[in-house]
């Protein structure tokens, strides 16, 4: 585990970083294709690799002064880092290439052979990945999931069906799909995609803000499978498939409640910055806001401790995503109100902002979902106050 | 015509804007409240912006209203700020500036009433335009056995929506209500209203919402709209 003085160091590095990919933010906004011009920054460059173990990758993506390497294994780690990230230009973050969510199923669920394969292709090049659960019919509802895999007589697996506000699908060479082979909880499975084969095609679907993610309808059309790229096999039936979904939600959450976090500190200190003088009533509303930016992130590293501990119990980080998108969400449209009438078209950062923030409410679960998490975690127990 | 008459008239218009936005013809919409109040088309100025759209910037006869007073567009520095967003539904936003000068003196004060009241519906009927479109998504969608417009969560958010929606109406048709500042904040509490039965809707849709042929978009111009013209004391 790391101690304070490196996260703080680890949170200064991925600060530089941010502040090199604000300069080009805007630019992405506008033409999100442009992130293969950036992938020398030196963010692009650590998100690349980030979250593939040390024991695969010859170099750590961010080393500390201690010698000490960092490469996103831990929750900790990550929402460090992705905090500084979302400062920089969380449409950047979220464009780049790298492991990003299907790393961390490759991590929970891949043998060792899946493992080499999907490192050894990350490692070779920057490369883009992609995570699908969502579909257009089911939206979060990751047990209701439709699209299939069934055996063919002449063996192998053919996937068919459609998945739906993928990140990266159009650009993606490799990543994770989670298909019914089955009926019933347990009949669901999660698959490692070559993109490159025939049978898979992305569509862009056009979004409010952060474009550079370039938002994806994936479509699977007798997709044809071998047995060796479902994950999982070597693990009890209960660990496969949707508890994979559920695993992978519960560690990356907290990573997309820092980002939205990031987000909200930029906007702060955009009003600091751009401001000269400030009125009484104003004084005591950034005051407030402080507070609340500095109240989240306490939050959220609880979440990401927690998660650390114990992966399976989420409901902390689903409390740190809902007070982090309410924030994002709010401070956004409190700036304007510093700026005066004009202002959402007159400060292009804060018209980015505002439409980027709205996209954390459906990453990792809606505030609904999470909302329900956090009941069904007190009505189970996992709550406890006193 | 009578005093009731023009207001029965004008009440009536407000509903028909509300009605043309509610169905998704926004341009259309600005088009038609700006020959509602008068012999020429007249765009709200208020703060240095307009909200118009590209035929009516380009009529010759167009008048610019703000602060009581009116300038024929035509001597107005007129400057458009480029938004997708805006583009996409028909809208334009133009950074305008007047010389004191060619200011001239005019009774407009019943014009400019009536724009803050047209903003008002045209605000309103974003927010249905919002749920209707939120409602026919989930009529086909299902969740846990039940369509998901009969979820008591979506339910409660429909609920939500229209007390505010309801308050908003109720209060314009009474007027302010009595006391110290109450004409003040009678535009102010209205916006209030608007953006918090907004709130509930717009994360209807999930997802589906984010993309441009969702919610999130008209939430953009809703809030927009409060950004450009914003009453005084909303938002503060």
């Amino acid at each position: 585990m790391m101690t304070q003085e490196e996260l703080a160091e680890l949170h200064m590095i991925v600060y530089d970083f941010a502040r090199e990919m604000r300069t080009v933010a805007l630019h992405l906004d506008q033409h999100p294709e442009a992130i293969s011009d950036y992938l020398h920054l030196g963010g692009v460059q650590a998100m690349t690799y980030l979250m593939i173990p040390p024991e695969y990758a010859k170099h750590p993506p961010i080393t500390l002064n201690s010698g000490r390497s960092c490469c996103g294994m831990s929750c900790m780690e990550r929402v460090i880092a992705l905090e500084a990230f979302g400062y920089g230009d969380c449409g950047m973050v979220l464009a780049a290439p790298g492991a990003s969510l299907s790393g961390q199923v490759v991590l929970d669920m891949a043998s060792d052979a899946q493992k080499e394969m999907y490192y050894s292709a990350l490692l070779e090049k920057p490369t883009w990945t992609f995570f699908a659960l969502t579909e257009p019919l089911k939206g979060s509802d990751a047990t209701q999931i439709h699209s299939t895999m069934q055996k063919e007589e002449e063996g192998g697996l053919r996937i068919n069906g459609e998945k739906y506000l993928i990140g990266n699908g159009t650009r993606a060479e490799i990543g994770v799909v989670f298909v019914r082979s089955n009926p019933g909880p347990l009949g669901m499975e999660a698959v490692l995609i070559d993109t490159s084969k025939p049978g898979y095609t992305a569509k862009h679907l056009p979004a409010l803000g952060v474009h550079a993610l370039q938002l994806s309808e994936i479509r699977f059309e007798d997709y044809q499978v071998s047995e060796e790229r479902i994950l999982a096999r070597h693990l009890r039936p209960t660990q496969r498939g949707i508890w994979g979904a559920i695993q992978t939600f519960n560690k990356m959450r907290p990573g997309v409640a820092a980002l939205a976090l990031g987000l909200s500190q930029a906007v702060y200190d955009y009003i600091l910055k751009n401001r000269k003088s400030f009125t009484e009533a104003e004084k005591a509303k950034l005051s407030a806001l402080d507070y609340e930016v500095r109240s989240v992130r306490h939050i959220i590293r609880k979440a990401a401790g927690e998660i650390d501990r114990n992966p399976n119990n989420g409901a902390l980080s689903s409390v740190a995503k809902v007070q982090a998108v309410k924030l994002a969400e709010s401070i956004t449209c409190e700036a304007f109100s510093f700026f005066g009438p004009g202002s959402m078209l007159e400060h292009p950062f804060l018209n980015k902002w505002y439409r980027d923030a709205r996209a954390f409410e459906f990453m990792e679960g809606t505030s609904s979902i999470q909302k329900l998490n956090i009941a069904k975690s007190f009505l189970s127990g996992k709550i406890r106050y006193a | 015509m009578s005093m009731q008459g023009l207001m029965e008239r004008q009440q009536h218009g407000r509903l028909d804007l509300m009605a043309q936005v509610r169905k998704g013809e926004f341009a259309a919409a600005v088009e038609s409240a700006a020959v509602a109040y008068g012999p020429f088309p007249v765009l709200y100025a208020k703060n240095g912006y307009v909200l118009g759209t590209g035929s009516l910037i380009q009529r010759p006869e167009l008048m610019f209203v703000a602060g009581g007073r009116a300038v024929p567009a035509a001597q107005a520095w007129i400057d458009e700020i480029p938004d997708p967003i805006c583009a996409e539904a028909g809208l334009a936003v133009y950074r305008v500036r007047m010389e004191e000068e060619q200011l001239m003196q005019a009774d407009v004060f019943a014009e400019e009433k009536g724009l803050e009241d047209a903003l008002i519906f045209f605000r309103l009927g974003l927010s249905l335009h919002v749920m209707d479109k939120s409602q026919a998504h989930l009529q086909n969608r299902e969740s846990d056995n039940l369509p998901t417009i009969q979820q008591p969560a979506v339910k409660m958010s429909y609920s939500e929506f229209l007390i505010h929606f309801h308050t908003v109406l109720s209060q314009y048709r009474e007027g302010a209500v009595e006391g110290e500042g109450a004409e003040l904040s009678f535009y102010p509490h209205l916006h209030r209203h608007i953006d918090q039965g907004m709130r509930h809707l717009l994360t209807l849709m999930g997802g589906h919402g984010y993309l441009r042929t969702g919610i999130l978009h008209v939430g953009y111009l809703s809030d927009l709209i409060l950004n450009l013209y914003g009453s005084e004391g909303y938002p503060s």
